[in-house]
């Protein structure tokens, strides 16, 4: 017995002195330059993992290229800020958190390094839109945009023959509004058992607002009293008539879904439109590709592709249209010790040629694009034929206002959350779910200083930035 | 043993055989896991035939190999951090041993007692002082903090080990002109060698299965396996196969090191309170 | 004097591992206890915002997810400690009845202990799909499996990462506790046996009696670790439905590692803290009366 205690401490000493060594090893090898990407597993990590080689063989330098699922990525990356780490280099940083990664001086401001390589960069070439929603915060760009999403309405085409009615409008129409939607959702309901009216999106705590808040901002609703025109006034204004209308319509479209759809996160309400039969819905822009294929990111087709059709979302009469804008942008860490090398990468990304490219690579699940030339590129519309329609979205999209890019935002994102599954799964009533948000809103404002908000507005307005991309460019 | 009644001694079999099927079931699941093909890893009825293959383990471990940077780091940890404890743990656990001094309840109570505190509480202060000094993301943080469990568990199991030493044989070297610290280390060490292996591979299994400190203390180039298996988690269809190959890996040396202990097991897992 | 003298080497032979572990533990506990008095949340910025008293203690007692959290981890413990202890004993007792292959099955029976409560987390997570192995045996034994998956409905969570833990930890009762049947004489048992004791009277004024001490040292800790359970939750349910299945740790883990609100992270620590110093004293009083360690 000694002895067999014995001879495995022996093996346990043997194994750690060779792992050290081998460790030290590994170490030295990683001395050719690399950089580390770390990136969320959207369409455009798939697009980019196939054209990345391209890039070490261009420059020769290595790209460590991560993808995460959404909350890991999102865990990762702020414990890596405040624990200033140095392995990252290039992160991927979603629409709302920009302002938060600014003002904590997690990652570096662009707007020199743009200003050094106006030409090749091209700044005019990008949707302002899009730059005014995803990259700039106070004045200054943050970030690059790798894929910028809009939101349109996807529908069954066959199905549709079936209910006899009118095709949803790929142009702006008086008659397409939420009521009518409904109508819709109800008459593809009554189809059949098996036929559900729509899909929605109902985990908590983050899914189910990116979906709500497309619904609620068109139907008026907004977080704040004054955001980001200045004076800001961080007032919260979710507790209105509007919102209470906006919660019990979605509730609604709940009723038409698959009852499962509660917990759905975002692509589980893609994989069920291409999978099942789903009448009509509305969701991010990728998912006019990805519901072509049998599973994310899967060569197989689904069994619904070429089967459904792409318009654009209805309106509310007597409301102003407003689209959601979302998606990510490429920036750079402030403990990155590879920043030059960083920002070439993100260059290469963000380029009209590569991000072509990207969207040419089979199996075709990336159209994603931020540069205006790209949606009217021939060879790119013959893949995605529906390429007018979310450019015509992006150019009307404010994000700013349907999910405000406050430095709080990911904590009052959670609590509306919670509160919104709460409303759908009976839990409470919608008029109490909404109170309830608004409290903690209140709450959590007010302890940090927000109400009322001590710090120096900035005006923030397309035109700014209209402004500020036209200094940038070449 | 008076005689069992055959009946008896069927349902007794019956129940065993139970026993080792439910706690048997997950693991043998899981292995199966990890040799078969993608396709069937999710149907209804369950699929059990299918031919298996070792791809995902290669896949894992060789190319591109994610996983083998994992095993590289949780040896390193957790030999780095059962190294370190045993010089504080053996001076210690001589001292609770040989002296009956005040305070000794207390303070054995106290080692005892940080077993069974939650670590999360002085993780996020830990974690906020190391990221002052930029070592969130080194061996060294995750070794230090491991320090609170292997230390207080080295110093109660050795300890046990030293109490069946005989005081005689270290009065005998002291006689022959030994102090305290020569007796220490030519007497009372060497018999109780076994024991403190024992202890170190006890500590090495804690270490290695620890997952929370590594959590957020891991860095890009230290992830241990647990936490290094958490990224097959992607949106992208979970790869269930390379997951359940890498869990195999990590299961093995723990299993093997209980497996080697036998008879220390209870004496290991009760933290030396109970000598089995 | 002479004697305080003999003692000076038990004091410095314990000084290097107790002030190692007093700089390890205290110093980031009273770092924590020092935030706990003060508005920080380190998303908004990186130096406190003022101190609020005792304002974050208030705000834990007033929050129904901190009070859900506390609620869960007390249930949990309960629950599965009561569990292991009676399947474990159960097992002891079957595997003390000289079986075939008993030496065998006792090898293999210790193999769910080993395995890291993450990695155990990811073996259970794969079974509990709607598409995994339990979720297809249970209905098998007349246990429905709710739509949303076992996972995903608040009243099944919670008995799911039980069954985990119970999986994982009654090996380690029933090998200690035969263990210590194994140690009792075998003629008292015989003696017994002759003077027409059943087996449940041998088992309760024999069998336990001898081992309460063992009893009490393995259920405290036990009680204590399920407490404490952090691994498991993080991988099968990270806390959800809702706050179901959300323990003390995990809302800690949340507050100060997630929304990196650090004030108020800080005072749940050191509620639960006090909550744990009060279970275990209360523990040790009852165990050790008269004992030595």
């Amino acid at each position: 017995m000694n002895n067999r205690v014995r001879k495995a401490g022996v093996f346990v000493v043997t194994a750690a002195v060779v792992s050290t060594l081998l460790f030290g090893g590994t170490l030295c090898q990683a001395q050719k330059t690399t950089i580390n990407v770390l990136s969320v597993q959207d369409p455009f990590w798939f697009a980019l993992e196939k054209v990345v080689p391209q890039y070490e063989k261009e420059t020769g330098v290595k790209v460590n290229l991560q993808g995460l699922a959404y909350d890991a990525m999102h865990a990762k990356l702020i414990t890596s800020f405040i624990g200033k780490t140095k392995g990252l280099d290039v992160i991927t940083i979603d629409q709302m958190w920009l302002s938060q990664y600014a003002e904590n001086r997690w990652i570096v401001p662009l707007t020199s390094y743009i200003k050094a390589d106006r030409e090749e960069v091209r700044m005019n070439e990008f949707v302002p839109e899009a730059i005014h929603t995803m990259s700039e915060w106070r004045g200054d760009i943050y970030a690059m945009p790798i894929a910028p999403y809009g939101q349109f309405v996807m529908y069954r085409t066959d199905l549709l023959d079936q209910t006899g009615m009118q095709a949803p409008p790929t142009e702006p129409a008086a008659w397409w509004t939420w009521d009518k939607y409904m109508e819709y959702v109800e008459k593809f309901d009554q189809l059949g058992q098996d036929i559900y009216g729509t899909v929605i999106v109902g985990a908590q705590p983050v899914p189910i607002v990116h979906m709500y808040t497309q619904l609620a901002v068109s139907k008026g609703v907004r977080w704040f009293k004054q955001f980001p025109e200045a004076p800001w006034d961080f007032t919260p204004t979710i507790n209105t008539a509007k919102n209470v209308e906006a919660l019990k319509y979605y509730k609604k479209l709940y009723e038409h879904s698959p009852e499962e759809s509660i917990n759905y996160i975002w692509y589980d309400a893609g994989t069920a439109f291409s999978k099942k039969d789903i009448g009509i819905f509305f969701w991010w822009s990728p998912y006019g590709y990805l519901v072509r294929q049998a599973g994310y990111m899967v060569e197989e087709p689904s069994p619904n592709a070429g089967k459904y059709g792409v318009a654009l979302l209805p309106f509310e009469p007597g409301v102003p249209q407003v689209y959601s804008l979302g998606g990510w942008t490429l920036g750079i860490p402030a403990y990155s010790v590879y920043k030059e090398e960083a920002w070439d990468f993100i260059k290469w990304a963000t380029s009209g040629r590569i991000q072509k490219m990207m969207a040419l690579t089979s199996p075709h699940q990336f159209n994603d694009f931020a540069r205006e030339k790209l949606f009217t590129d021939e060879d790119i519309i013959e893949y995605y034929p529906w390429l007018s329609t979310q450019l015509y979205t992006l150019k009307l999209g404010n994000g700013k206002i349907t999910r405000p890019p406050i430095p709080i935002y990911s904590t009052l994102e959670g609590f509306y959350g919670l509160q919104l599954n709460s409303a759908l799964a009976g839990l409470k009533s919608p008029e109490v779910a909404l109170a309830d948000a608004e409290t903690q809103f209140n709450l959590i404002l007010k302890q940090n200083f927000y109400l009322p908000y001590g710090a120096a507005s900035y005006d923030d307005t397309l035109e700014s930035v209209e402004k500020l991309i036209q200094e940038l460019s070449p | 043993m008076a005689k069992r009644p055959l009946q008896v001694h069927i349902l007794l079999y019956v129940l065993l055989a139970i026993v080792v099927v439910i706690f048997m079931l997950p693991i043998f699941w899981t292995v199966l896991l990890s040799v078969r093909p993608a396709v069937t890893n999710r149907t209804i009825p369950p699929t059990v035939i299918f031919k298996p293959a070792l791809k995902y383990f290669y896949y894992c471990f060789v190319n591109p190999g994610v996983s083998l940077s994992y095993l590289i780091a949780s040896l390193v940890i957790a030999s780095g951090a059962t190294a370190l404890s045993l010089p504080f743990s053996i001076l210690a656990a001589y001292s609770f041993s040989r002296f009956k001094f005040p305070g000794r309840q207390f303070l054995m109570f106290f080692y005892l007692s940080l077993f069974l505190g939650p670590p999360i509480v002085y993780l996020i202060p830990y974690f906020l002082i190391m990221s002052r000094i930029e070592w969130v993301g080194t061996y060294q943080s995750m070794i230090f903090i491991y320090q609170t469990f292997t230390i207080p568990f080295s110093v109660l199991v050795i300890k046990s080990f030293f109490d069946e030493v005989p005081v005689a044989l270290e009065e005998a070297a002291m006689v022959d002109g030994a102090n305290r610290f020569g007796a220490l280390l030519r007497v009372v060490i060497p018999i109780s060698l076994p024991g403190i292996i024992v202890s170190a591979m006890f500590a090495f299994v804690f270490s290695w299965n620890n997952a929370v400190f590594p959590l957020v203390l891991s860095g890009q180039y230290t992830t241990p396996l647990p936490i290094g298996t958490l990224n097959y988690f992607a949106v992208a269809g979970v790869g269930w196969n390379n997951i359940a190959a890498t869990s195999i890996v990590t299961m093995v040396p723990p299993m093997l090191i209980f497996l080697v202990l036998g008879k220390y097991l209870v004496r290991g897992l009760t933290f030396g309170a109970v000598k089995g | 004097m002479l004697k305080l003298k003999g003692y000076f080497l038990a004091y410095l032979l314990i000084l290097p591992s107790f002030v190692f572990l007093v700089a390890l533990i205290f110093y980031p506990l009273g770092f924590s206890l020092y935030h706990s008095f003060q508005n920080w949340n380190l998303q908004i910025s990186p130096v406190p915002l003022g101190f609020v008293g005792f304002g974050n203690y208030l705000n834990a007692f007033r929050d129904p997810t901190f009070l859900r959290s506390l609620a869960n981890s007390l249930k949990l413990s309960i629950m599965a400690t009561a569990i292991e202890f009676t399947l474990g004993l159960g097992v002891a007792l079957l595997l003390n009845a000289s079986l075939k292959g008993g030496n065998v099955i006792r090898a293999m029976l210790i193999m769910p202990t080993t395995v890291a409560p993450m990695v155990a987390g990811f073996l259970f997570r794969y079974l509990y799909y709607v598409d995994g192995l339990i979720s297809y045996l249970l209905p098998w034994f007349g246990v429905s499996v709710p739509k949303q998956g076992i996972l995903g409905h608040p009243s099944t969570a919670l008995w799911a990462i039980a069954f985990t833990d119970i999986w994982e930890w009654t090996p380690f009762f029933a090998i200690i506790l035969l263990a210590g049947l194994q140690s009792i004489r075998a003629e008292i048992i015989e003696a017994a046996r002759i003077d027409g004791a059943s087996f449940f009277r041998v088992l309760w004024h024999i069998l336990l009696p001898n081992l309460t001490f063992v009893i009490f040292i393995i259920i405290m800790i036990r009680f204590m670790q399920t407490f404490n359970v952090f691994d498991i939750i993080y991988v099968l349910t990270m806390g959800g439905p809702g706050a179901s299945t959300r323990t003390l740790s995990y809302n800690l883990y949340y507050e100060g590692l997630v929304n990196y609100n650090v004030g108020y992270a800080s005072a749940i620590g050191w509620i639960m803290i006090i909550i744990i110093a009060i279970i275990i004293n209360s523990f040790i009083i009852f165990a050790f009366k008269g004992k030595e360690l």
